[in-house]
């Protein structure tokens, strides 16, 4: 009885096993790039911000690859909005909370950094990545459902900020950090699970 | 429940199944297959566009149940048509027959094995590997992953309960192993055939028909609806959908209560 549980353990070890082994080859496979290519390029004025006018619907199979420079600090977010629906969202906002301000007024003020940071309060939720850049900085992300994703750097500080972004689609079969965590705990607990199945198999297997 | 001295006999042959039907390392093969194609035929398009979060969801498992699905058929008829087929040509039934339990829980142990385990690796895989791919979209839903699941697998589960009969019939697996994957290809060539004289009839009466055996059909129907896209005038609602899974589960019970009459009473052993 007891060899059988070793057996049953044994045999959920090595599926345990080949499912890390799955996942690492899921990993391995490196993504491909597609679709639409873009870069940005400026200066940031003092407490303002950059809403890129390209946005795209993004999957946990298609992502973006991102490559971000600044001469400061900077922070840089992913937000699942499109780029017209927020710039909208600002502009009511300063209709709502200013009564007196003109059509000028509002797009003068529209990529002020205040208002980015209402809206990051209104919906938390619509942050997908959010990441302070000082020097150089890059990444492929891959959101975890399917989104609209839209690029918006920010300048905190009260000096000129040089930005420059390059960004464009990729596809994967999976974002390679997504798949590789699970596998590095189900290979050594497969391992683990399947070493004295394996030890009484080769035990039992006679010698030629 | 088992009775405590009908467990260890139940046990002692669902072991000996399980030991027959995934011998080293079948089981692992397939464990691979199944982890690997969930992460290469997984789609987040299709069916003209994205829809809501719950029909995102829906096309995600639906974009795997071809090859993953098919992988998972030929596992199960090979289980039911050799492993049970096997032990009624070798005679292997009637050492069974010597166990202290009645007939029924000699098939409930095999079917367990044959049908249950697979399922449940099937279905553990493919829903921890989607997880893994797409938590936000997978958890929110998970009704509709599930239901979507038990619209596409209710068509294999019935060709699994006439493959089992076959057997029984025959004593003999070849025959109704092959009978079997015809019938599992039959339904996508119906489907498609149904699907075009539907347009070209402008009725889709002969497809509502076929949906009972295919209830996957009419859960396809009901998301294409969400974005107008769907076959005029059929538009499914949500209890529909239920309404012919809830069917077709009925006809897979009933023909799998039909097998288990048969092997407990007309096998002839």
């Amino acid at each position: 009885m007891r060899r059988r549980w070793i057996a049953l353990l044994g045999r959920v070890g090595t599926v345990l096993l080949v499912i890390g082994l799955a996942l690492t080859v899921v990993s391995l496979i490196p993504p491909a790039r597609t679709g639409f290519r873009g870069s940005s390029s400026g200066t940031l004025g003092p407490a303002r911000c950059k809403i890129t006018s390209y946005s795209d619907v993004y999957s946990p199979k298609y992502g973006l690859q991102l490559s971000v420079e600044s001469s400061n600090p900077i922070y840089f977010y992913l937000l699942d909005v499109r780029a017209h629906e927020l710039v909208d969202w600002v502009k009511d906002w300063y209709t709502e909370h200013f009564l007196n301000l003109t059509e000028l007024d509002i797009q003068r003020r529209v990529y002020n950094n205040s208002v980015l940071e209402a809206y990051l309060q209104a919906y938390p939720e619509s942050i997908l990545l959010e990441e302070t850049v000082d020097g150089e900085w890059s990444r492929n992300f891959f959101p975890t459902k399917v989104a609209n994703a839209t690029l918006v750097v920010s300048n905190p500080s009260l000096n000129r900020v040089d930005v420059s972004i390059e960004f464009g689609g990729i596809a994967a079969l999976a974002a390679r950090e997504r798949v590789l965590t699970p596998a590095q705990w189900l290979i050594p607990l497969g391992i683990l699970f399947a070493i004295p199945w394996g030890y009484i198999r080769i035990k039992k297997t006679p010698i030629r | 429940m088992l009775k405590t001295g009908k467990g260890r006999p139940f046990l002692e042959i669902f072991a000996l199944s399980l030991n027959e039907d995934y011998r080293f390392p079948i089981l692992e093969v397939y464990a691979f297959l199944y982890t690997l194609s969930t992460f290469v035929f997984a789609r987040l398009g299709g069916l003209g566009g994205l829809g809501s979060g719950e029909a995102i969801a829906f096309n995600l498992v639906n974009s795997l149940t071809v090859l993953p699905v098919f992988i998972l058929v030929i596992l199960i008829l090979k289980n039911i048509a050799y492993g049970v087929g096997s032990d009624l040509e070798k005679g292997v039934i009637q050492t069974l027959f010597s166990y202290p339990l009645k007939r029924r829980l000699i098939l409930t142990a095999k079917l367990l094995s044959a049908l249950g385990v697979a399922l449940l690796l099937f279905l553990g895989i493919q829903v921890f590997s989607l997880f893994i791919l797409a938590p936000d979209i997978v958890v929110p839903y998970m009704g509709t992953v599930f239901l979507t699941y038990a619209a596409v697998l209710s068509y294999p589960l019935l060709v699994a309960g006439l493959v089992l009969i076959l057997t029984l019939f025959l004593k003999r697996g070849s025959t109704s192993l092959v009978f079997g994957i015809v019938l599992y290809f039959v339904s996508g060539i119906l489907t498609s055939l149904m699907t075009f004289i539907a347009h070209a009839t402008r009725s889709n009466l002969l497809l509502k028909a076929f949906a009972i055996l295919n209830p996957s059909l009419v859960l396809i129907q009901h998301y294409l609806s969400e974005r107008a896209l769907t076959l005029e005038p059929w538009a499914p609602s949500f209890s529909e959908v239920l309404l012919y899974i809830g069917g077709c589960y009925a006809i897979v019970a009933s023909v799998f209560i039909v097998g288990y009459v048969y092997f407990e009473r007309r096998l002839g052993l």
